[in-house]
């Protein structure tokens, strides 16, 4: 009966023959591995979360009901889309990012016909898995900036544009380009040009209008500015900014630093700085422990972006938790700024960035005090020309320089947000600085905004922020005091995390709403 | 004997029709109507952008038409091909943890996200109780089941609920199966027969939304019941 067998097994070859032919399984749409700057690498691109206004309202009131109470309740729906497009690593070398693109929906007027665009530059992240887009998972480092995002702008008719920066998430770029002015810019430019050619193709197509908006926090008040500043050079038309709480004059704010005015979060900025310069100018050091205590130059320039938190990078020893220099004067000259005494209510922050089991060598913060006392930067140690230095000779503080943002006037108005206690991008050095150096342009071009400072009247139209963050300030400080704990320290270590950008933001689209 | 695969197949064909009337009874055929109802298990959807165990799958029941041929080896024993008319199943949507999903997805529990075709043909070994001549006869069998998912549809729901066109597919399965069943002979050369048949079905679910690829794992123990008339020669 063998060849009965044998023909039935042919019989069922011929069936599964027949069977086959059903879908690969490989996406829809259009695919692109090497995206050219701009382009998208799926498109369309896909919609990560779609939420009606009654489903945002729903989830802020429960989740976040004083990030609803400051924003307002929901007008429109949100759809969140998740964008990759290709643009430069620092050195012009192709490399692509992601980032989220969020859409208006809904019939209400202000959802429908073209919608004005806000870009987002967010601030500082050390984990690589940051992604604005992912609103399925509450524990994204960036969960919290992509809701506020969504609640501020998106959900009140706003296209926003934010990219996640080259480096962070599925960014095949090996470092970030922290801070640099020239490839920030870039990054975001290349962002918008491909969200504008994803829009027409959502699930919900959206038309945009000619509005543009720049707005960004920390980090990404600094990579707003310099997009403001880049898209004017290239003559794209922005209609107003909004950085905030950035370290603009960052010459300025980096020599302060090895003045021994070391900022709260030092440890962290220092070598990210440091590591994005390094992959982009090439002559920082020969070796990270050049620069590098031993204890932490092994790996340190693929550490951030990276694995761990701001915690982990700490409890697992990667940096040290505040000691940025040594206790120890890199010469006897400079014991009085080793740490820097007299300077009132910061004398224990200004201390805190010293210690044992440091992060920067003496030899490295010394040669750059001696450049910085030689060649200095006209605002620190004392304000001269308000210019960067002239003619620095440090590679690093040559870096800085190049990165400064002072020198550059905008041809549409810019709101200048920021709180004058900010430990960690210091007021004065920033945002007041920036305001005093553009203080002859003609009225309305530029605002300046202290949300740590009382209203300046009925007709302030900031008093709202003003007052909210007075409100959470005290809060801060109450909460403090019934927990027994420092009420000082705990306003420092979330002031600029957590105090200011919930009402600079909200101060940012009042300011944009006048446009 | 440029092709001696295709010709073997063609001289066991010819062997067959030839000895049709010689060996009476010793092959049937059997047309009928199934029903197959998966009972499938599957994992909660993973993948990026996915809630964590928030959402899975359930794979619905379908009737089609069957196709078998049997053949006696001994008295007792016969081998049975059992096949049919590709069924496509629904299936449903299931919403494992409505809080972690927009209220947009939450809702969509029990919806159809795609439409299924399987081909399963199935090669028993049957064990026939009682004497060769006997009207009812009651069997057992065993028997590999080869299933392929051939063609995996995404419907518009399940395309909202993953954000965008989707497309799916679900490995091949190679699994044990069972089945008992009894036959009646009607008089002549037909005959009535009705099982109850399983298998061991296990596959692997990918589904691609514009490049975000997620992943389930789902098991099935199928139950399929089966009526079919039969007939000899």
């Amino acid at each position: 009966m063998t060849y009965y067998k044998a023909s039935w097994a042919a019989l069922g070859a011929t069936l599964l023959v027949a069977a086959c032919g059903g879908g690969d399984g490989g996406p829809k749409g259009t695919q692109d591995a090497n995206p050219a700057r701009g382009a998208l690498m799926q498109s369309p691109p896909p919609r990560i979360t779609s939420m009606t206004a009654a489903d945002f309202t729903a989830i802020l009131t429960v989740k976040q009901p004083s990030l609803l109470q400051l924003v307002g309740t929901p007008v429109c729906g949100v759809d969140v889309q998740y964008l990759q497009y290709g643009t430069v690593g620092a050195v012009g070398e192709a490399t692509n990012a992601s980032g989220a693109l969020m859409v208006p929906t809904g019939s209400d007027a202000k959802c429908t016909g073209a919608r004005p665009i806000v870009m987002y530059a967010h601030g500082t992240n050390v984990s690589k898995r940051y992604n604005l887009a992912d609103f399925s998972d509450s524990t994204n480092p960036a969960y919290g900036e992509a809701v506020l995002m969504a609640a501020l702008y998106a959900a009140q008719g706003y296209v926003v544009v934010a990219p996640n920066y080259a480096g962070y998430d599925s960014s095949p770029l090996s470092y970030h380009p922290y801070l640099n002015a020239d490839q920030q810019s870039k990054d975001m430019i290349d962002a918008l040009a491909a969200a504008k050619k994803a829009l027409p193709t959502l699930v919900n197509p959206t038309t945009a209008s000619s509005k543009l908006f720049i707005t960004g926090y920390s980090q990404g008040g600094f990579v707003a500015m310099a997009t403001h500043r880049a898209m004017q050079a290239a003559g794209i038309p922005v209609t107003a900014s909004a950085p905030l709480s950035g370290p603009y004059a960052l010459a300025a704010q980096s020599d302060a630093t090895y003045y021994g005015n070391v900022n709260a979060g030092g440890t962290i900025f220092t070598p990210m700085i440091a590591t994005s310069y390094q992959k982009a100018y090439g002559n920082l050091y020969s070796t990270p422990s050049d620069f590098y205590e031993s204890a932490y130059a092994t790996g340190i320039e693929t550490l951030i972006p990276g694995t761990y938190d701001t915690s982990t990078l700490i409890t697992g020893g990667k940096l040290p938790m505040t000691a940025l220099f040594s206790s120890t004067p890199p010469a006897p000259a400079f014991a009085a700024i080793t740490p820097p005494t007299g300077t009132g209510s910061t004398d224990a922050l200004f201390a805190a960035g010293f210690g044992t089991g440091n992060l920067i060598k003496n030899s490295a913060r010394l040669a750059y005090l001696m450049d910085a006392m030689a060649n200095p930067d006209g605002v620190v140690p004392t304000f001269t020309t308000g210019a960067p230095a002239a003619n620095p000779q440090s590679t690093l503080r040559q870096a800085v320089k190049k990165n400064d943002l002072r020198g550059w006037t905008p041809a549409a108005p810019v709101l200048l947000c920021a709180g004058k206690g900010d430990p960690t991008v210091f007021y004065d050095l920033n945002t007041k600085l920036m305001g005093a150096l553009w203080v002859g342009l003609p009225a309305g071009l530029v605002t300046v905004l202290d949300v740590d400072s009382a209203p300046t009247g009925a007709s302030d139209p900031f008093a709202a922020a003003k007052v909210g963050f007075a409100q959470s300030k005290t809060a801060t400080i109450n909460a403090a005091i019934a927990a027994g704990k420092d009420p000082a320290a705990q306003v420092a270590m979330t002031y600029h995390g957590g105090l200011v950008p919930p009402f600079c933001n909200a101060a940012a689209r009042g300011f944009f709403s006048q446009f | 004997m440029k092709y001696p695969l295709l010709s073997a197949s063609v001289a066991a064909l010819l062997a067959c029709g030839a000895s049709g009337s010689a060996l009476a009874q010793a092959t049937t055929v059997k047309f009928g109507l199934l029903n197959l109802e998966p009972n499938s298990s599957a994992t909660a959807i993973s993948g990026p952008f996915t809630p964590v165990d928030a959402l899975s799958l359930k794979v619905k029941s379908k009737s089609t038409l069957s196709f078998n041929v049997a053949r006696e080896i001994t008295d007792n024993w016969e081998a049975e091909l059992a096949m049919g008319l590709p069924p496509t199943h629904d299936v449903a949507v299931v919403v494992l943890n409505p809080a972690a999903l927009p209220p947009s997805v939450a809702a969509q529990n029990g919806a159809i996200g795609a439409k299924v075709r399987q081909v399963a043909p199935t090669l028993f070994a049957n064990y026939k109780f009682g004497d060769k001549n006997s009207a009812l006869r009651p069997f057992v069998g065993v028997g590999i089941n080869y299933t392929v998912f051939d063609k995996a549809d995404s419907t518009a729901v399940n395309d909202a609920i993953n954000g965008g066109p989707t497309t799916l597919k679900l490995e091949d399965s190679v699994g044990l199966a069972l089945q008992a069943g009894l036959t009646y002979k009607l008089g002549g050369a037909w005959s009535v027969t009705g099982s109850l048949a399983t298998a061991q079905v296990k596959t692997k679910l990918l589904s691609n939304t514009l490049g975000i690829e997620r992943r389930a794992d789902i098991k099935f123990s199928p139950t399929v019941f089966c009526i079919a008339l039969g007939y000899s020669f």
